[in-house]
């Protein structure tokens, strides 16, 4: 009797994980961006075609040296997030060059962790804006369907 | 059953030994330091925390997302117990926005967090003479309850209302959070409208996301700007920039005005004389010579054609002329026709 209960809660679970997993997908984006000096903005654009259950950004930027501004856009042009990050550092390794990937614990840094519960249909966009900026940039994007 | 319900009953008694030793403590704080105004408080850090804290100041709004080491202008370590403060005898006399943030362990100092459970941040209100006390029990960092000092409850009031709007966010289909985020946001407004404390008001304004109700509200921003006048302050400077000004009679619009005016006093003008001309064409007395008038007065005035003749020293014959003149002209066929021709 207690083998049949075993084996019985055994084949719920399974088939309950199993049903959940086939109920969600999650695509994953990640992007990272090394710059140097670089003043050039970038934007980089998740598109939601179809009903998303669920968006999630992580951004993760550490500036070196320069200053750095991310923003988040929905596809109807509202910011929906934003943060900046300042350095006015300069650090030189010993033989004069800065290196680009660093340890840049002296810099400053800069996250932002957004969700957005069944996100508008079209185009989100990451806006990357530096000003003679060295560092460097992770941008992720889950989107749970 | 009795061993867990003591158990539980030594750690309920712990707790509130704890909380009762925090408050007194930080009571005590403030007792003793009466002339050493400053923000102190307690703090609860788990270990993925450095234990210093680093106060920044905020000089417009559009910065309280920068991190920057120029902006912050002290730390403060947290003792083993939690306890931390910062003095305040070096800000400016008015009040300014500050930030406090904590780092996390091998991260750089200047770091900011925004959003999920590691938010590393929170705002607060200070000057020169401020005694602020801060109590945060909770794991979350940036959960905070200020103790006595009224203006700083109301911005924690504001955060709590912004964490409602982005759970709903978070947990709602998009016409509900729309609906959820429309009606807070009008909270924040209200906050903003009525509040004694002008930084308040416009930290509520800048938490409601006016940017996105400027357009259609237009008239609610520009009478907060009228209401706040008085305050010389670049927090409001600046916010002022970002308001479109009241339509006003100068520049460009007063030029379109007074073209107007002219255009219209030309019309005006130009539309009476041509009444007058259409009324001179329609009264057959205006069409009269002035020689023919002449003669018509006198006619008028019962005189015969020699009276006429005499008193306009002209001959019996061109008055004749002229008085059949006057009758072609007035459309009558009699001497009575024409003394009765209404003028």
């Amino acid at each position: 009797m207690k083998l049949f209960k075993f084996i019985m809660s055994l084949i719920l679970t399974l088939t309950f994980s199993l049903s959940t997993l086939a109920q969600s997908t999650e695509f994953k984006t990640s992007r990272n961006l090394g710059f140097k000096d670089s003043s050039k903005t970038q934007e980089i654009t998740i598109n939601i075609k179809e009903k998303t259950s669920n968006l999630t950004f992580e951004i993760l930027c550490k500036v070196k040296e320069g200053n750095v501004t991310v923003e988040i856009y929905d596809p109807s042009g509202h910011k929906q997030g934003e943060f900046a990050v300042e350095s006015i550092e300069s650090q030189s390794d010993s033989d004069g060059e800065v290196s680009l990937f660093s340890a840049i614990a002296d810099g400053v840094s800069g996250e932002i962790k957004k969700a957005v519960y069944e996100p508008e249909l079209g185009k989100w966009v990451v806006k990357f804006i530096p000003k003679k900026a060295t560092g460097r940039i992770q941008i992720i994007s889950y989107q749970l369907q | 059953m009795k061993q867990t319900n003591l158990f539980f009953s030594i750690n309920v008694k712990r707790y509130f030994l704890l909380i009762i030793l925090i408050y007194f403590n930080i009571y005590t704080h403030g007792q003793t330091s009466n002339n050493n105004t400053q923000i102190e408080g307690h703090i609860k850090l788990d270990s993925i925390w450095n234990k210093k804290l680093y106060l920044s100041h905020i000089s417009d709004f559009s910065k309280m997302y920068t991190m920057s080491r120029s902006m912050i202008i002290a730390e403060s370590k947290v003792d083993s117990l939690g306890f931390f403060k910062f003095r305040t005898d070096f800000l400016p006399i008015e009040n300014n926005l500050y930030r406090i943030h904590v780092s996390k362990k091998g991260s750089s100092e200047a770091s900011i967090i925004i959003g999920g459970k590691d938010e590393n941040h929170f705002f607060l209100i200070a000057n020169k003479s401020s005694e602020i006390k801060i109590l945060n029990d909770s794991k979350i960092f940036n959960n905070v309850t200020f103790i006595r000092d009224e203006k700083n409850k109301i911005l924690s009031e504001i955060d709590d209302i912004v964490r409602l709007i982005d759970s709903t966010n978070f947990n709602s289909t998009k016409i509900k959070s729309d609906f959820v985020s429309n009606a807070f946001n009008e909270q924040l407004r209200q906050i903003a409208d009525t509040c004694s404390y002008p930084l308040v008001s416009l930290y509520a304004l800048h938490k409601s996301k006016f940017e996105q109700d400027i357009k259609n509200n237009t008239q609610f921003y520009q009478d907060f700007l009228d209401k706040q006048q008085n305050v010389n302050s670049v927090y409001f400077q600046n916010f002022k920039n970002k308001v479109p000004a009241r339509k006003t009679l100068s520049g460009k619009n007063s030029y379109i005005v007074l073209i107007s005016f002219i255009a219209f006093g030309l019309g005006f003008l130009l539309n009476t004389l041509l009444n007058r001309k259409k009324r001179e064409k329609n009264n057959p007395i205006k069409t009269l010579s002035i020689q023919e008038r002449k003669v018509y007065r006198l006619l008028k005035a019962g005189k015969s054609n020699k009276e006429i003749s005499e008193e306009l020293n002209i001959g019996v014959s061109t008055v004749k002329s002229h008085v059949s003149n006057i009758y072609s002209k007035l459309s009558v066929k009699s001497r009575k026709e024409a003394i009765n021709f209404p003028l």
